[in-house]
């Protein structure tokens, strides 16, 4: 089912609409809460409240982009809850690197006092990955949006892993750059 | 809010056309994946039908005389449905698509030949069979959600498809998925021996079933440590791990033989393996349920 029916479904409050949500996107949800995660409990329970949150946001709100929409709700329940867990079950596996290689690229002065900044190193990244190819851009995506291992990035592009891991290690270095330019990054 | 988690939150505001470009690429990859594989099968194909035609014009005799002696080919069975059910009332519904197997072999190829069409008629008892199980089957899914779901939001989906059908065996698979707040998929599998006409389960299908399943098991157990050694995303329970995992098959276990012949074991969801797994199937070889 199209985006646009699904969000139909939602506006007139069908009893459809959390089912097609679900046929149309869990293992997309389920990929980027389990990467973060790693337990399919916590995912479970995580994807549920997702749901709800969707049933609770449509209507009023009418997302531009379903996809991206609800990849920002999973995202984030599934952070709070990552964050609530004991720092003995954090701190390790792929998803710990994927936050290094991040905290490399801004410091560690970069927290949420900082709001103006903050929106600004978003824009700077936006307009970095607007320059880029699109097969670049979904790697970054991959890595930085989903979570996704180098080997997992490797595998759906049909990649070597090599070529992932270079190409990453650029992007980093660029966008480094330009942020330590703009005072960013100390 | 720890620093290091921040940066990757944020970037929950990149571009949604930047997300979607990637959910297109990331299918396309897949979709070309896909298409490699079956361009390789055309070109077999195509070589085959190739060299049948250059091989013809000298070998007529001998096919003419080969083709009358040949076997005849196996029962032709259709699938229909004979049953749609979309039902909703202020919570759940249902949507089911019944089947039917019907046996076509009668009908017209073989209508000169009066031995085979009356074989056919008269003893397509494991046809009946399983039309029977999956009437029965499928009541009682409807029954049992009706009952359970009583009031909540809840949605039923029964489908079926024919999964092998060659001239010795014909499997007819029925799904059924369950959705609340997540989906719960339940697969059942009917198959036919079509050279014993029979409805066959898996202790007909594997000669001493009780003393075969010790070594599925294994097999089944070594093959998910394999897995989930080779692919960190993948995980079984295997008893190791919980004590809640994986300890022998059933005896009336789903299975189906694919296209190759290769018997097939599935499992439902959240049976071996945690939910976002999906069904679950493992193909055993056979050297390890044949003697």
């Amino acid at each position: 089912m199209q985006d646009k029916h699904i969000i139909a479904l939602f506006q007139k409050r069908s009893k459809r609409a959390i089912p097609e949500l679900i046929k149309a996107y869990q293992p997309y949800l389920h990929t980027i809460s389990y990467h973060i995660l790693k337990n399919s409990e916590d995912v479970d329970e995580c994807l549920n409240d997702t749901y709800l949150k969707v049933w609770e946001s449509i209507p009023p709100l009418i997302p531009l982009s379903l996809s991206s929409y609800i990849g920002k709700i999973i995202r984030n329940i599934s952070l709070d809850r990552y964050r609530k867990q004991t720092s003995s079950k954090r701190g390790s596996g792929e998803f710990h690197l994927v936050l290094d290689e991040l905290s490399d690229l801004v410091g560690d002065h970069y927290d949420v006092a900082q709001e103006v900044e903050r929106k600004e190193t978003m824009t700077v990244i936006n307009n970095y990955l607007s320059k880029l190819t699109p097969i670049k851009r979904s790697i970054f995506i991959l890595r930085y949006y989903h979570a996704y291992s180098i080997k997992e990035v490797a595998k759906k592009l049909d990649l070597s892993e090599s070529n992932v891991k270079t190409t990453l290690l650029r992007e980093r270095n660029e966008l480094k750059v330009i942020l330590t330019k703009k005072g960013i990054t100390p | 809010m720890k620093k290091k988690e921040q940066l990757f939150k944020d970037l929950g505001n990149l571009r949604s056309e930047f997300i979607n470009e990637t959910n297109v690429i990331l299918e396309n990859t897949r979709a070309s994946k896909q298409k490699k594989g079956r361009g390789f099968k055309a070109i077999a194909i195509a070589a085959s039908v190739l060299l049948l035609v250059v091989i013809l014009p000298n070998t007529t005799s001998v096919m003419a005389s080969t083709l009358s002696e040949l076997p005849i080919l196996g029962p032709m069975f259709k699938v229909v449905t004979i049953r749609q059910i979309e039902s909703t009332n202020e919570q759940s519904t249902i949507m089911a698509e019944i089947p039917e197997i019907i046996d076509e072999t009668s009908k017209d190829t073989f209508d000169t030949k009066d031995k085979v069409a009356e074989n056919t008629i008269s003893e397509n008892s494991s046809i009946e069979e399983v039309n029977l199980s999956v009437t029965e089957y499928t009541d009682q899914l409807i029954e049992v959600f009706k009952q359970e779901h009583d009031g909540d939001t809840s949605h039923l989906d029964i489908s079926y498809e024919t999964i092998t059908d060659t001239d010795t065996w014909f499997t007819l698979l029925i799904t059924s998925t369950e959705i609340q707040a997540s989906g719960y998929e339940s697969r059942r599998y009917y198959n036919i021996d079509k050279t014993k006409n029979a409805y066959i389960t898996l202790t007909d299908f594997i000669p001493n079933f009780e003393d075969k399943k010790e070594k599925i098991n294994a097999y089944i157990i070594q093959t998910m440590k394999e897995k989930m050694a080779e692919d960190e995303n993948l995980t079984y329970f295997t008893q190791e791990k919980d004590h809640t995992g994986f300890e022998s098959i059933a005896d009336d276990q789903p299975f189906y033989l694919n296209h190759e012949g290769n018997l097939v074991l599935s499992f439902d969801e959240y049976d071996v393996a945690p939910g976002y797994m999906g069904v679950v199937e493992f193909m055993i070889p056979k050297e390890v349920y044949l003697n």
